[in-house]
């Protein structure tokens, strides 16, 4: 109920439909949208053909399941870098606290439901890049078991990432929430994190995939000696998409079946952390935040006074509000 | 039916207090008006009675529910009203009253008749199927009303309600009040407006500096205080201290 009302209050579908059945001119915004979706098209044209050359090519080295290996962590990626941006924003820029902490629902509930929300809206994102992996290698793969674990993997594809995003932005929130501090403050401390992070992946990634000098050939031999072991060298910077991979390219095996549960149990797991985490950072950070005090500075008349022409007046105030306005609430 | 145990609430590691062991106690069929001037603890001792703020010290009891150790069915005795009305702006009205049926278990038949109810009280049929984000002030602050009345609460807290509403409606959220006490239950409320908590309210409270400076009848205030002409001076005499 909450989740319903979150997503239609985030995402206002209400309001565009009350807007275009009012006011028939108000119907371009939601034509902009089709029309901007529209121009992708042959963007994503070239895409799902590019896979398809990059899935015959690993196919003939019997490596095609690493398909899966690589759009599944670089969709694990994207999921996390806007994950952090709408973390933010749904559990902190959005204030949904004041609104829900004095209704009878359960803290949990109020995390779970925000949380589910970012993972609806991390579909929009991450459907359409994965939709075609889905039917590229139907044909040797396909099957109830393939298209069943697919579809769940999908589903729960955001949940490990989004989990380890929001964790991050509950914890800079916590541990910056110093009395005083502007927000921006707290956004820059996000992407330095995120700076951080992504250098630390660019070296363990540099780390998992390097060949020792002069075993080039026996790797080489490795690789093509074992079908779809390109599988465990692509993941190996984020392992759930070695077990969703394997998962799917060998879906009628019993290690197939494992490895999706493993990782379905994994992604569950971290959503459930999250709700607690949530439940221990997010909502006792409100109230914390709320026994802060901010220092009120005494007003000095001959300093503080100030004088202006209209069109610096303007100027300045427009500058104070940009500086003063968290960078992801415009993006966001 | 709300009973407030020496309740104690500072900010900033204790350098500001902002609640200091206040008590004071609203019994069934009561209108209790809580007054103070800006930055006295109001707003500070509401939010510590609906759950949106933790107090340092002391107990709430809700219909005679502890909201530290028991905070679901303490939440489920009231009804908060605040006095910001920031609702789901893109929700339409109607959605918003359905959630806030929702969360409360108001029944669908049951919560028919009282969303037709207040929606005509309040004049809000007609707007009650536009985004949230149209209304006015007046209207926000309406449709936050008509939610918190769905599930019928014991006890109803609203924080500083009259302001933004128009004449008919600040007279028909009296009328409701007054009305809701003769069915026994309770109301309390903070505000600014002296001659409405003169006239509507039962008993009295103001706080001043985080302290309870005063409380009781009309006429036992005026006991206290030395002009005994009207509700306002008293507030003056009292608060200027």
């Amino acid at each position: 109920m909450l989740t319903k009302t979150l997503l239609n209050a985030n995402f206002g579908f209400s309001k565009m439909v009350h807007d275009v059945k009012t006011d028939t001119k108000k119907i371009l915004m939601p034509l902009l949208i089709i029309l901007v979706f529209a121009s992708l098209v042959p963007v994503y044209i070239m895409y799902t053909r590019l896979l398809k050359t990059v899935y015959l090519q690993l196919f003939v080295l019997g490596q095609e399941g690493a398909l899966f290996a690589m759009t599944f962590s670089g969709a694990a990626i994207v999921v996390l870098f806007f994950g952090l941006i709408y973390a933010m924003s749904t559990f902190y820029f959005s204030k949904d606290l004041d609104k829900l902490l004095f209704l009878p629902l359960k803290e949990e509930s109020i995390v779970a439901s925000k949380f589910i929300n970012m993972v609806i809206y991390e579909y929009m994102i991450i459907v359409p890049i994965l939709a075609p992996v889905f039917f590229i290698p139907f044909e040797e793969m396909g099957g109830i078991l393939y298209s069943v674990f697919f579809i769940f993997g999908v589903l729960l594809l955001p949940v490990i990432p989004l989990s380890i995003g929001t964790i991050l932005v509950m914890l800079v929130m916590k541990f910056i929430n110093i009395e005083g501090k502007k927000d921006i403050l707290r956004t820059i401390s996000l992407f330095l994190f995120l700076i951080v992070l992504i250098v630390f992946q660019l070296l363990v990634n540099k780390a998992a995939t390097s060949i020792p000098p002069g075993s080039e050939g026996e790797y080489i031999e490795a690789l093509l000696r074992n079908q779809n072991s390109l599988v465990n060298i692509v993941g190996r910077t984020y392992p759930p998409a070695i077990w969703l991979s394997k998962g799917l390219f060998a879906s009628n095996s019993l290690i197939g079946i494992f490895s999706f549960f493993s990782y379905a149990a994994v992604s569950i797991a971290f959503g459930i952390g999250v709700v607690f985490v949530g439940k221990k950072l997010y909502v006792q950070g409100y109230f914390n935040k709320s026994d802060s005090a901010k220092k009120q500075v005494a007003l000095e008349y001959d300093k503080d006074v100030v004088s202006s022409s209209p069109w610096k007046a303007i100027f300045l105030n427009d500058m104070k509000m940009v500086m003063r306005t968290p960078i992801t609430c415009s993006i966001a | 039916m709300l009973k407030i145990k020496g309740l104690s609430k500072s900010y900033g590691s204790g350098k500001i207090k902002a609640v200091d062991n206040i008590e004071f106690e609203v019994k069934p069929g009561e209108i209790f008006g809580f007054l103070g001037p800006n930055g006295a603890g109001k707003t500070t001792t509401i939010k510590m009675i609906v759950g949106l703020l933790r107090p340092d010290q002391g107990e709430v009891y809700i219909n005679g529910i502890n909201n530290q150790t028991n905070p679901m069915d303490a939440k489920r005795q009231f009804s908060y009203v605040p006095d910001n009305h920031e609702v789901f702006e893109k929700l339409k009205g109607i959605e918003y009253l359905n959630f806030m049926g929702d969360v409360y278990g108001v029944e669908k038949d049951k919560r028919k008749e009282e969303i037709e109810k207040y929606l005509k009280l309040f004049e809000m049929e007609k707007a009650v199927n536009d985004p949230i984000s149209s209304y006015s002030h007046g209207m926000k602050q309406k449709i936050v009303l008509i939610g918190s009345l769905l599930h019928d609460p014991m006890v109803f807290i609203l924080d500083e309600p009259m302001v933004g509403l128009d004449p008919k409606s600040s007279y028909n959220l009296k009328e409701l009040m007054k009305q809701r006490c003769a069915e026994g239950k309770s109301v309390f409320f903070s505000t600014h407006v002296l001659e409405v908590a003169e006239k509507l309210c039962d008993r009295i409270a103001i706080i001043n500096k985080g302290k309870i400076i005063a409380q009781g009848t009309m006429e036992q205030l005026k006991g206290d205080a030395k002009d005994k002409e009207s509700l306002e001076k008293i507030f003056l005499e009292l608060t200027e201290l």
